[in-house]
């Protein structure tokens, strides 16, 4: 992070940010990555087969539980895992056309945090304390372009403005201790953003935060990536918080990627079991008299287990002998939509057994009556 | 940004790879067990414990072997005394004899004896000061705590040996003053550790969770606060030993402590010195004895500290 | 607050403030003090829960601790049934402890690693000399286990051997061995993942339903307290904000952060989401050591008047059995979503 002034030393290095997606590709393709930790206990597969894509102004909301390999497959990505005891098994992650998996470690760190920024969901670990707010913001910036001590504080100024911190002058001379968890969690957004990246991976950004901060923070998100046109994957447990702000989801579980499709289809027509799962063990916020919840039985799987079959089996209502011995295929319907499950394809299953969405139970109506009465209410007063 | 980003991701990553991994982890075994476990396995540390168990069998059984083949430790025998005086090692005499015609290796044994009683009472002695006065302060808080530490501060502003050379000098030398001395005088640092784990055990959400039962005081220290802070007692004791070996070793070698012909490693070296080019061996057996023992128990130490703790789980 | 039933806990005023210097003389001298429960007063019935919600910091934990006196409150009145906890000497407060019981959020911190389940879910059978005879305490508690879905057979397991969910269990086990009257339940499932939740909000369900124990439940996750919760109330930098029956509490908030704390809850339903009105609220939460004037919520508040730094409004009654702390109290107070500060 510090020293080795390669300042200036950009000019022999293609920047790809400024290169074309190439005809046919898109910005972030991730195919069929498998990345094991090589443990005592024995191999751990953190990553299993995750696929997707990502273009420039998308946002990816990658939903699991703790141990589903959701957090390691964005530091796959982004070259950040140990190896060993970390190895890549299988796959490519092709960044505008290129592998990133094939590129050097001095190559990598052009990458990240010039075109592929990250930010974490602890705000009060993520910055270091014994830097100035403006110093920790210009090092991207001096390192990745070129910019002078000066010019770096200046832009580090704008970018803390733009993320709505209060005397942004006298607060790039203050350190991150004087600041709240959600104010450091929008530094940690200008610094994602300093360079201008292509993709900013956020891991459970708002988990740390309460529930009015969180709120602000995805909104400054979602005002950030409408300025500046990038991607986005949002990684988090919560369901919720990825309704608001993702195009297109990925469920994962025990490493693999279960269901993925559009927001619309993960909320309103889902097919996996685990999807229908989590979204019944969310108690409903619009609800008119208490129901009990729906949980997922049993316990969160173990990543080492060598089971032959479908890895929610154990936990799944509707697992079959088959599904226990033979691992499921990957159904894919014509829109891209994908779910690892034996009964994917099966309608009728998906249709008796899929949780009643608000699009089924006519739930808009009641939203729309609720809005109307909010807009009454409004001229009354 | 990078470096900053390497080391979260990292952590990250190992977290999620620790989780994995605990779930993977099938048979139960009991905590110290676990603690055995992961001490057998470093090598070092079983080095130093295998070296402490042959001193004390050594010293223990000495009574029993020694004085037949090595002779006497303390006895001069005046008629041999000039013929037998300062004989290099050999195969009757592993480690030469000294200026009394006496066997260095039976000297080196006995004086095994004091060293290690030394080391273990004197800590006995402030491990016992040290738990009372550490539980007391911790577990009270308040003014207790104010009074038994800056007490404690008052003991350790004053240079430990410096203290423990008065103290001697009020009681006089002898072995069961300096006993007493090293004993007494080395209850802060030992407090001091004892205190702050007991105040990060009582953090924990289980003391609450027993107070909240309606647990008692002596409860809550005996079965939820002890047995999660004595591992760090145990870690300081045992390196604590081989200081106090030091200590007696360098009272002895100040005449302060043990009283010849009493023979202790600190007397020996003592006697040594003036030879130390001509019969090296006086002074490099019994400096030998000493570094070899103090190194074990700090070995041991260590070896504990990293077997004993909860949060290693079984990596 | 004027139901003719007789409350099983009684808090009433209760004040606790904490010292910002540490160290006996520093603690003394300086008259920094925070604010962590301010005149914080409710009422609890048999069977029943009750949800204390609001954001870190707000004192909702400390309410906990006051009410069992693992803190002793600064002032205020605690009373179960009818007895005063504060004026408890040590016999009572045994005997109190053996009907009040506590839940921790952290399921790591809150089992002592050292001792085996079994050992850790009849200690408050032990301190309480309910079964002296270990045959049938033993069989007693692997029934326990048992009955909040643990495998009895695990009985001589570590806590380290198990996951959060299931150590959550084996805290839950442990609030149950004395069948409490009330259990405060502190964050219970905060920490757990989402399906591991479910299933522990049901089991606490379902233990009540069995056994009518009574809940404090406290939490910051407005959807889980108004699932599990009879009666609601919003904390907001130590004192109360809002207080009513859950439906109500969601229906009809009287309360500008009530609404707006509502409003901030994501939603796992994008046309909800993109339809319904959202209030996102500007800056962070006043620091407790220097509360604002007037009403706590001022600087924050969209429709905050002059007057709301001036004078603290007062917890007045809005309707039967729904109690609002603001100048402007009236359903659903907030009219413009567009408001920003």
């Amino acid at each position: 992070m510090f020293g080795f002034g390669r300042k200036g030393e950009t000019g022999d290095w293609v920047d790809l940010k400024s290169q074309p997606v190439p005809e046919g590709r898109h910005l972030l393709e991730v195919d069929d990555l498998k990345m094991f930790f090589h443990t005592q206990d024995g191999v751990v597969k953190a990553v299993n087969g995750v696929s997707y894509t990502l273009d420039r102004g998308e946002t990816l909301g990658v939903v699991g539980e703790s141990g589903s390999g959701k957090s390691v497959t964005s530091l796959t990505i982004m070259g950040l895992i140990d190896m060993p005891p970390g190895r890549i098994e299988g796959g490519d992650v092709l960044y505008r056309g290129r592998s990133l998996l094939a590129m050097s470690e001095e190559e990598m760190e052009h990458i990240r945090g010039n075109d592929i920024a990250m930010i974490f969901q602890d705000p009060m670990t993520s910055l270091n304390p014994v830097y100035t707010i403006g110093r920790q913001l210009s090092e991207g910036m001096m390192l990745h372009l070129g910019y002078n001590r000066q010019q770096a504080l200046q832009r580090s100024v704008e970018l803390l403005r733009m993320v709505g911190i209060p005397n942004a002058e006298q607060r790039v001379k203050g350190y991150p201790h004087e600041l709240s968890g959600g104010m450091r969690q929008r530094v940690m957004i200008a610094m994602a953003l300093a360079c201008d990246p292509d993709i900013l991976i956020a891991d459970e950004p708002t988990t740390a935060l309460d529930v009015t901060i969180q709120a602000q923070i995805i909104e400054l998100m979602q005002e950030m990536q409408e300025k500046n046109g990038n991607a986005i994957i949002m990684i988090t447990h919560d369901l919720g918080v990825v309704a608001d702000i993702a195009d297109k989801i990925m469920v994962m579980y025990a490493g693999q990627p279960v269901e993925f499709g559009t927001a619309d289809e993960i909320f309103y027509s889902p097919i996996h079991p685990y999807t229908w799962g989590l979204t019944r063990s969310i108690p409903d916020p619009i609800m008119d008299e208490k129901k009990p919840l729906t949980p997922i039985k049993g316990n969160p799987p173990s990543l080492v287990s060598t089971a032959l079959g479908c890895a929610f089996a154990p936990r799944c209502p509707y697992a079959t002998d088959r599904c226990r011995s033979e691992r499921p295929p990957t159904h894919v319907t014509g829109t891209g939509h994908y779910a690892r499950c034996h009964f994917a394809h099966d309608a009728a299953f998906v249709a008796a057994n899929a949780p009643a969405t608000s699009r089924t139970k006519g739930r808009p109506e009641r939203v729309a009556e609720a809005v109307t009465r909010h807009a009454e209410g409004g001229e009354a007063s | 940004m990078d470096a900053n980003n390497d080391t979260l991701g990292a952590a990250a990553a190992s977290v999620e790879a620790a989780q994995a991994s605990t779930f993977a982890a099938a048979p139960s075994r009991t905590l110290w067990g676990d603690a055995w476990h992961r001490l057998r396995r470093n090598r070092l540390a079983m080095g130093g414990a295998i070296w402490i168990i042959l001193m004390v069998v050594i010293a223990l059984t000495a009574d029993l072997w020694v004085p037949r083949t090595l002779g006497s430790p303390t006895a001069i025998d005046s008629s041999t005394m000039t013929s037998m005086s300062r004989l290099p090692p050999s195969s009757e005499h592993p480690f030469g004899t000294d200026t009394l015609g006496r066997d260095v290796l039976c000297r080196v044994i006995y004086g095994a004896r004091i060293s290690l009683s030394v080391g273990v009472l004197a800590t006995a002695i402030s491990t016992l000061i040290g738990l009372v006065a550490g539980a007391l302060a911790a577990y009270n808080g308040g003014l207790w705590d104010a009074v038994i530490m800056r007490f404690a501060d008052i003991f350790l502003a004053f240079p430990y040996t410096l203290f423990v050379i008065a103290m001697l000098a009020v009681i006089g030398p002898g072995i069961q003053n300096v006993f007493i001395a090293i004993g007494v005088l080395g209850w802060p640092s030992i407090a001091r550790v004892f205190r702050s784990a007991i105040l990060s055990v009582k953090e924990n959400d289980y003391v609450d969770a027993a107070r909240a039962m309606g647990a008692s005081d002596a409860r809550i220290i005996l079965r939820h606060i002890f047995p999660n802070s004595v591992a760090s007692i145990v870690v300081y004791a045992t390196m604590n030993i081989g200081g106090a070996i030091l200590t007696e070793s360098a009272l002895s070698f100040l005449g302060m402590g043990v009283i010849p012909p009493d023979p202790s490693w600190g007397i020996m070296i003592q006697d040594g010195q003036t030879y130390l080019a001509t019969q090296p061996w006086l002074m490099i057996m019994p400096g030998i004895a000493i570094l070899t023992t103090v190194l074990a128990f700090t070995l041991l130490g260590d070896g504990l500290r990293d077997a004993l703790d909860v949060k290693m789980k079984d990596a | 607050m004027s139901d003719p039933r007789t409350p099983l806990l009684h808090v009433e005023h209760l004040c606790k403030e904490f010292p910002v210097e540490s160290g006996i003389i520093a603690s003394r001298m300086s008259s920094k003090k925070v604010h962590a429960v301010n005149d914080v007063s409710f009422d609890i019935y048999p069977g029943e829960t009750f949800g204390l919600v609001g954001e870190s910091g707000c004192g909702k934990s400390t309410t906990g601790r006051c009410i069992m006196r693992l803190i002793d409150p600064t002032s205020g009145l605690v009373e179960f049934e009818g007895r005063d906890v504060g004026k408890m000497g040590r016999r009572e407060l045994k005997q109190l402890r053996r009907d009040m019981q506590f839940i921790f959020q952290d399921p790591y911190a809150s089992l002592n690693p050292r001792m085996t389940i079994g050992e850790i879910v009849s200690e408050p059978l032990i301190i309480h000399r309910i079964m002296p005879n270990r045959e049938e305490r033993l069989a007693f508690v692997r029934e326990l286990l048992d009955v909040v879905g643990l495998n009895p057979e695990h009985i001589n397991r570590y806590p380290h051997e198990f996951s959060g969910g299931q150590r959550q269990r084996v805290g839950i086990a442990r609030a149950f061995a004395l069948r409490p009257k009330l259990i405060i339940c502190d964050e219970p499932v905060s920490a757990l993942d989402v399906s591991i939740q479910a299933q522990v909000l049901n089991l606490l369900t379902d233990l009540q339903r069995e056994y009518g124990t009574a809940y404090l439940f406290i939490a910051h996750d407005l959807s889980v307290v108004q699932h599990i919760s009879d009666h609601v109330a919003v904390m907001y930098l130590g004192s109360m904000m809002e207080y009513s029956d859950w439906k109500t509490l969601y229906d009809e908030p009287h309360h500008p952060y009530t609404q707006s704390l509502l409003s901030a809850v994501p939603v796992p339903d994008p046309d909800i989401q993109r339809s319904r009105r959202r209030i996102i609220l500007r800056g962070d939460p006043p620091s407790p050591i220097d509360p604002p004037s007037g009403c706590l919520f001022h600087t924050r508040c969209p429709i905050a008047r002059p007057h709301c730094s001036e004078e603290v409004p007062a917890l007045d009654r809005v309707a039967p059995g729904h109690f609002c702390s603001c100048h402007f109290a009236e359903p659903d107070p907030i009219k413009d979503s567009s408001v920003k500060l």
